[in-house]
């Protein structure tokens, strides 16, 4: 930690190479991330490359050291968030989809499809916080920081994140919501209730 | 860790990373922005060079630079520094979310430079942040009241301000804010143009994507004091700030008198008003207009609004020219009629 402390200061006054470890430790997550989002390599690593920029180029500004990861993940949300909202569309993937965009084979049974299959139409804002939950293994109060609202909104959209995810998996219904996501209707991340 | 993150965290990790490709990503990102660092440190060696040499009929060896072009240099501010220094509090949200677009192009006129920092623009604002640096001391209005800024090649014709904040006698940088963007296509072509006393001139060009993360809340509060019959009729709120609408009929003239709101939030903290724009129609005795308040905070579900006209003393009003020289406004004639007080409303986010 103390390690990662000195390199964000170094990388803060210009040290490209302390900035280029840094990355180098997040770029997976960030990539899984931003993969979650966009569905498809190609847009993942746009989002990720622009991503990458914005925090070469802003991270003079950058209060907190130690929420180095913190704050590039925000970036990294909304910069996915924009390009989906810049494309107007939210992807529906199925397996042909995934055999046709050759991304089949990233996936070693059929069984890994599920969960990331029943992601994909989930609402954003379930979406993001279920990702910083249980993959990023925030708590529900290092969420509700991240995403500037209240703690209980936060634990009412894991639940009803989870619920909807549970539906899905288990071959329930589709409701209004996602038949809205579905049809390319855009959603804010942002915790309104 | 709980049994459902470790699951999650296992099905994320099946996810294939194109390791490679990432890596070429790094390296590519961090080389351009390593090679205009050195670009902007070559082309210095050069211009000092030839300046002097045609001034002094000095020799400058390449290994020593000009003392003050190294100053310019070390005073560039980094990109990203405009918005979050502005002390304008939707600007930092906007810039540390990583919402901005952040440009960092610079263009050099003689000994001066200016630098086109970042943008940000949704349906609350449109606002430009740049930086000036010089060899020589920058005059207070050297800028005048900011650049021409066009939209699609045609020149913007709605409300702006524009500040400076002096870093420096050789060093500004400016914040040109354009509120209620709604009749703007999503994505266009920015251009600033920035003259300078002297008639010297910088141009920038940029595309510029709207943010989507605005939401509309339907006011409709109407209510009535001496003559002044005001209805808010909506709020758009923004990481950027809080934008009312608002229209006032009015049965006599106000002066210089404008509207503004004073705004608390449930917590009872005030929200700085920044700016508005309205539009009077004075056949109609109707002014239309909008006030651009300092961000909310997510857990802020309630506003405290109470209007209000504010008369500046008139004496105060002044018109500065190119040069910087004062000139009294006397045209305008002070309110005389009866006190407008307005009852404060709330308005609810869902």
């Amino acid at each position: 930690m103390e390690s990662k402390l000195k390199l964000v200061k170094l990388a803060k006054k210009g040290d490209t190479e302390a900035f280029q470890i840094l990355i180098h430790e997040e770029k997976e997550k960030m990539y899984r991330m931003a993969y979650m989002y966009m569905k498809n390599e190609d847009d993942a690593l746009e989002v990720f490359q622009e991503s990458l920029y914005k925090a070469l180029h802003s991270i003079r500004t950058l209060k907190q050291n130690d929420y180095f990861s913190t704050w590039l993940m925000r970036i990294l949300i909304n910069t996915a968030i924009a390009a989906l909202k810049k494309k107007q569309k939210l992807v529906l993937v199925n397996n042909e989809i995934y055999e046709q965009i050759g991304n089949v084979t990233y996936f070693q049974s059929e069984e890994h499809l599920d969960l990331l299959h029943a992601m994909d139409d989930i609402e954003e804002k379930y979406k993001t916080v279920l990702l910083l939950r249980f993959y990023q293994d925030y708590t529900v109060k290092q969420i509700a920081a991240f995403l500037d609202c209240p703690e209980g909104t936060v634990k009412t959209n894991i639940r009803r994140g989870l619920e909807i995810l549970r539906s899905k998996l288990k071959g329930g219904y589709f409701d209004d919501r996602q038949n809205s996501i579905i049809s390319g209707r855009n959603e804010s991340y942002s915790c309104p209730d | 860790m709980t049994d459902k993150t470790r699951s999650f965290q296992e099905e994320m990790n099946h996810i294939h990373v194109p390791t490679e490709k990432l890596d070429d990503i790094i390296s590519n990102t961090i080389g351009e922005y390593e090679g205009k660092r050195k670009k902007w440190k070559g082309n210095k060696i050069f211009y000092s060079l030839t300046a002097v040499a045609a001034t002094f009929l000095l020799l400058v060896s390449t290994a020593s630079v000009s003392p003050a072009m190294a100053n310019i240099v070390s005073k560039i501010p980094l990109l990203g520094s405009v918005f979050s220094d502005s002390g304008d509090l939707g600007l930092e949200q906007v810039n540390q979310q990583g919402l901005s677009q952040l440009i960092g192009t610079s263009e050099r006129v003689g000994e001066t430079s200016i630098t086109l920092d970042e943008v940000f623009y949704d349906e609350t604002r449109l606002t430009i942040g740049f930086s000036i640096v010089s060899e020589n001391p920058i005059g207070d209005f050297y800028l005048s009241s900011g650049p021409e800024v066009k939209i699609n090649g045609k020149a913007f014709s709605g409300a702006s301000t524009y500040s400076e904040k002096k870093l420096s006698s050789t060093h500004k940088t400016g914040i040109v804010d354009m509120d209620s963007m709604e009749d703007l296509p999503d994505t266009f072509t920015l251009g600033v143009t920035f003259t300078g006393a002297d008639g010297k001139q910088w141009e920038f060009t940029t595309q510029v994507n709207k943010n989507d993360e605005v939401q509309k809340v339907v006011i409709n509060h109407q209510q009535k004091s001496n003559g002044v019959d005001l209805k808010v009729s909506e709020l758009k709120v923004s990481p950027a700030g809080l934008l009312f609408s608002y229209q006032a009929n009015v049965d006599k003239y106000l002066g210089n008198g404008r509207i503004d709101f004073k705004v608390i939030d449930e917590k009872g903290n005030e929200l700085a008003s920044h700016s508005g724009g309205a539009i009077v129609d004075h056949e109609k005795k109707q002014i239309t207009g909008t006030i651009l308040i300092d961000p909310i905070k997510e857990d802020i579900k309630k506003l405290t609004v109470t209007p209000y006209i504010v008369f500046p003393d008139s004496s105060m009003g002044v018109k500065v020219d190119l040069q910087g020289n004062e000139t009294t406004k006397t045209n305008i004639q002070p309110y005389e009629g009866p006190g407008i007080h307005f009852e404060s409303f709330t308005v609810t986010i869902p």
